[in-house]
């Protein structure tokens, strides 16, 4: 049945895919994390060897609905609905055998009980058991929730079907210098009483799988409609038409040449134009400590070396890091005829590793204080208040499962609270091991009140939660920056009880097992929540309202675990 | 006979009474009580490091300006080996030169930097000031400082660090100059390669680093590209927040086998 069905499948999508050919000139798009859905003309439709996109499975006795992902010592990290978006990832050379190392590009929730703790997320990188790894070319594709706010409404309810005839295709658009160099898997996309799409998604920019749903392409209940769609645009003869699409890609490609010089040359304006405008404050712009892209109107240009050529676009409130030269000289440039100063810029939040550094006008980059739009993309917060740390609600475990080493208790050693330092100071933290690159977890609602550096190569994220007591979170890596997708209100980032905030770290010396430091404060008190003693005999070096976290930690252990 | 029992008892009593009174001087809250199992199984080290009087640090303060001065004239020295030193300079001053954040800033200036100030006053953790540098000094780069407020209302750094320029002896160099002008100890408590780390007696410690392309990639505030930038040497002082743990802590660090865990469970 099965076989019958890849069959049809087979001569359906060949069908299909020639239609989609042959309309690719009039609405085709690719997907793009800043911009959503970006139409593009003359582009070639070619064949490739197989879909980097996969799907994830079970493999055992038990009909289970998830699959363990497992770190490099096969400890499990956590469970992998079946029928989740995943690609292969490099893992530096680490290889487990029998298992495949994996990021995790959309989580078919729809295959998981409930949400739970363990439940992989996007952006997880672990091992699965390599029979546990299937071809997506006989499921379709839902996107159920908000791909982005600003893209909801073209793309909620979509159902996205990869085109095989009788291989992938993949569309090639190397005149968009933003996409040379890169594959896009063509996917057609249909909805209810609308013309299908065909839609390129590359494996370096996948936001638009960020909440799936994914169903057997024989099960799709409107799976007649979708070949019937796909049917009707069918020519009796493939050969003519791919000669047709020829003809017709080399004039387009010629004319969308021009057409990128006057989409440039009109950022160009729009640039200046803002430059220009009274409305915009002319000061002189110091670019801070964290910085963002705060461009009032349209998405900035992202520009090459040599500054003639857009590489790609930068959306606004996105994080950037700000280059310094080596020969003491600001790194700024001005393009000819252009009152524009430019700086360079690292864009390293971003999933799509190849559209990383370039130059953008530095009259955007600010410091992201200073930049209030973001306030807007707030939610209404708190939203699971707790009164305190004995309410009863109170609280998550910071770590994803039981620490690998006692933190109380005979035999915790150096990782208890109050243990012994060198001078005398005291261990003003309970430090819960645990393995590098796992989350850390609110404990409860509250906002972040301070990241930065903490020790030999970590940081450290400080949150007031609901109720008023502090946590500082310490020796997490310092750019891995969950804490920057959570929503801001009055000038601070919020986050709900148990949303991941921070990865674990490990020090540069070597001389640790990664782990998470963890403080506890009452927070009625003000000020830094490290002393600077000159001589911390019998002290913490904290702040006096320091509280034992031990018997908290130990409670919500117990309740959880 | 009885006089040697009668000093015991009163050393006895005196040692009691110490720990006592160092218990109840610290403000925790009553969860503290339920964690009586919590053991330190060291006596308590008396601390070596010295408190350095005003006069002391006012000479260090006229010996650092003349040796800077002499740095700069010395016409055999390149260019990035000055720059390192005034760097180096400018970031033990807040240590070795007792300087708050506006001498820092007059430091920054006076060495031709223009600093970049960001000055928070948090509601919950007093006054954070951030200091960065809109330029530098050719082969220096990324000069960041964060001060605090103490309760007598002066500001103190939390951390100081730098880049230094990739290079053979890159290193050592900026080793060298962070030992000289941090006042640190001539063998460093941490050697591994392409990494130093010198502990000072005060809880702090100084480290310097090779940074591959994984740190580059891996730090909050920096831009990097790995193609040009890999061999860079990162510095930092700052807290020694595990200061202390170099024996029962660390037993664990290179041999360790993960305890077997169920799979997650939902």
């Amino acid at each position: 049945m099965l076989c019958k069905m890849k069959i049809i499948r087979s001569v359906v999508s060949t069908l299909g895919a020639v239609a989609t050919i042959s309309s690719v000139n009039s609405a085709s798009y690719i997907w793009d994390n800043q911009q959503g859905l970006v139409e593009v003309k003359g582009c070639k439709v070619v064949e490739m060897d197989s879909n980097p996109f996969k799907l994830s499975s079970y493999t055992g006795r038990d009909n289970k609905s998830v699959e363990t992902l497992r770190n490099a010592a096969k400890v499990g990290q956590s469970n992998l609905p079946i029928g989740s978006i995943i690609r292969h990832e490099d893992d530096g050379g680490r290889s487990l055998r029998n298992y495949e190392y994996i990021y995790v590009i959309g989580v078919n929730y729809s295959k998981a009980p409930e949400y739970n703790r363990f439940l992989s997320k996007r952006n997880d990188k672990n091992y699965l058991f390599h029979r546990s790894i299937e071809e997506m070319d006989d499921y379709a594709i839902e996107l159920t929730k908000n791909v982005s706010p600003a893209w909801s409404e073209s793309l909620k309810g979509m159902t996205l079907v990869p085109i095989i005839r009788p291989t992938v295709q993949k569309v090639e658009c190397d005149h968009i210098e933003s996409m040379k160099d890169r594959d896009y898997v063509l996917f057609n996309g249909y909805r209810d009483g609308e013309t299908p799409l065909a839609i390129g998604v590359s494996i370096a920019e996948t936001s638009i799988f960020r909440d799936i749903k994914t169903v057997s392409f024989s099960s799709l209940s409107n799976a007649q409609n979708v070949l019937a769609t796909e049917l009707t645009p069918a020519s009796s003869n493939d050969e003519d038409e791919v000669e047709v699409e020829a003809v017709v890609d080399q004039v387009v490609t010629e004319v969308e040449d021009e057409a990128i010089v006057d989409q440039v040359v009109e950022d160009e304006d729009k640039e200046e134009a803002i430059e220009n405008d009274e409305n915009v404050n002319k000061s002189d712009v110091l670019v801070g400590i964290e910085n963002v892209i705060c461009h009032p109107t349209v998405d900035l240009s992202v520009r090459n070396e040599e500054l003639d050529k857009v590489m790609f676009t930068a959306k606004r409130h996105e994080p950037v890091k700000v280059f310094q030269s080596w020969d003491g000289e600001a790194l700024e440039k001005q393009r000819e005829g252009s009152s524009i100063v430019y700086i360079k810029v690292q864009f390293s939040n971003r999933e799509e590793s190849d559209q990383v550094i370039g130059w953008v006008s530095k009259k955007y980059v600010v410091e992201e204080s200073d930049c209030p739009e973001l306030e807007k993309n707030a939610r209404t917060h708190p939203v699971d208040n707790i009164s305190g740390l004995d309410d009863e609600k109170c609280c998550d475990f910071p770590v994803k499962r039981v620490p690998t080493h006692a933190y109380s208790g005979p035999g915790a050693g150096m990782r208890q609270f109050r243990a012994l330092r060198k001078g005398g100071r005291l261990h003003a933290a309970c430090d819960l091991y645990r393995y590098r690159g796992e989350e850390t977890r609110a404990v409860a609602a509250g906002k972040v009140i301070d990241r930065d550096h903490f020790y030999q190569g970590t940081s450290q994220i400080t949150l007031k939660h609901d109720g008023g007591f502090v946590v500082r979170y310490g020796e997490i890596i310092n750019n891995k920056r969950p804490d920057l997708n959570l929503p801001r209100r009055n000038g601070y980032r919020w986050a709900d009880m148990g949303d991941k905030i921070a990865e674990i770290g490990v020090v540069n010396s070597g001389c640790c097992r990664p782990m998470l430091h963890f403080e506890l404060y009452q927070g009625n008190l003000s000020g830094p929540l490290t002393k600077k003693y000159r001589i911390m005999r019998g002290k913490f070096g904290r702040r006096d309202d320091l509280m034992n976290p031990t018997s908290y930690l130990v409670k919500w252990q117990n309740e959880i675990f | 006979m009885n006089k040697k029992v009668l000093v015991l008892v009163v050393l006895t009593a005196a040692i009691i009474a110490y720990l006592t009174l160092k218990k109840d001087s610290e403000p925790l809250d009553s969860s503290e009580k339920s964690t009586s199992h919590i053991h330190t199984n060291k006596e308590i080290e008396e601390p070596k490091q010295k408190l350095r009087s005003k006069e002391e640090i006012k000479k260090t303060i006229t010996e650092n300006k003349e040796k800077i001065e002499k740095i700069e004239k010395d016409s055999n020295l390149p260019t990035h080996r000055k720059s390192l030193a005034k760097v180096a300079r400018l970031m033990a001053a807040p240590v070795r030169e007792d300087v708050d954040h506006k001498g820092f800033i007059n430091l920054l200036k006076e060495t031709g930097l223009e600093p970049i100030v960001r000055d928070r006053n948090n509601e919950d953790l007093g006054r954070i000031i951030h200091i960065r540098t809109k330029n530098s000094l050719p082969g220096t780069r990324y000069l960041q400082a964060r001060f605090q407020n103490t309760p007598d209302g002066q500001t103190v750094a939390a951390y100081l660090t730098m880049d230094y320029r990739p290079g053979e002896k890159s290193l050592e160099e900026a080793h060298t100059e962070m030992t000289k002008w941090f006042g640190l100890k001539e063998t460093p408590d941490v050697v591994k390669e392409g990494y130093r780390l010198t502990k000072t007696e005060d809880c702090h410690h100084v480290w310097t680093k090779e940074m591959k392309c994984e740190d580059l990639n891996n730090h909050q505030f920096n831009a990097y590209d790995c193609k040009t930038d890999e061999g860079t040497i990162q510095v930092m002082w700052e807290e020694d927040i595990h200061c202390g743990m170099n024996d029962d802590h660390n037993h664990d660090a290179e041999n360790f086998i993960p305890i077997p865990e169920p799979d997650p469970v939902y």
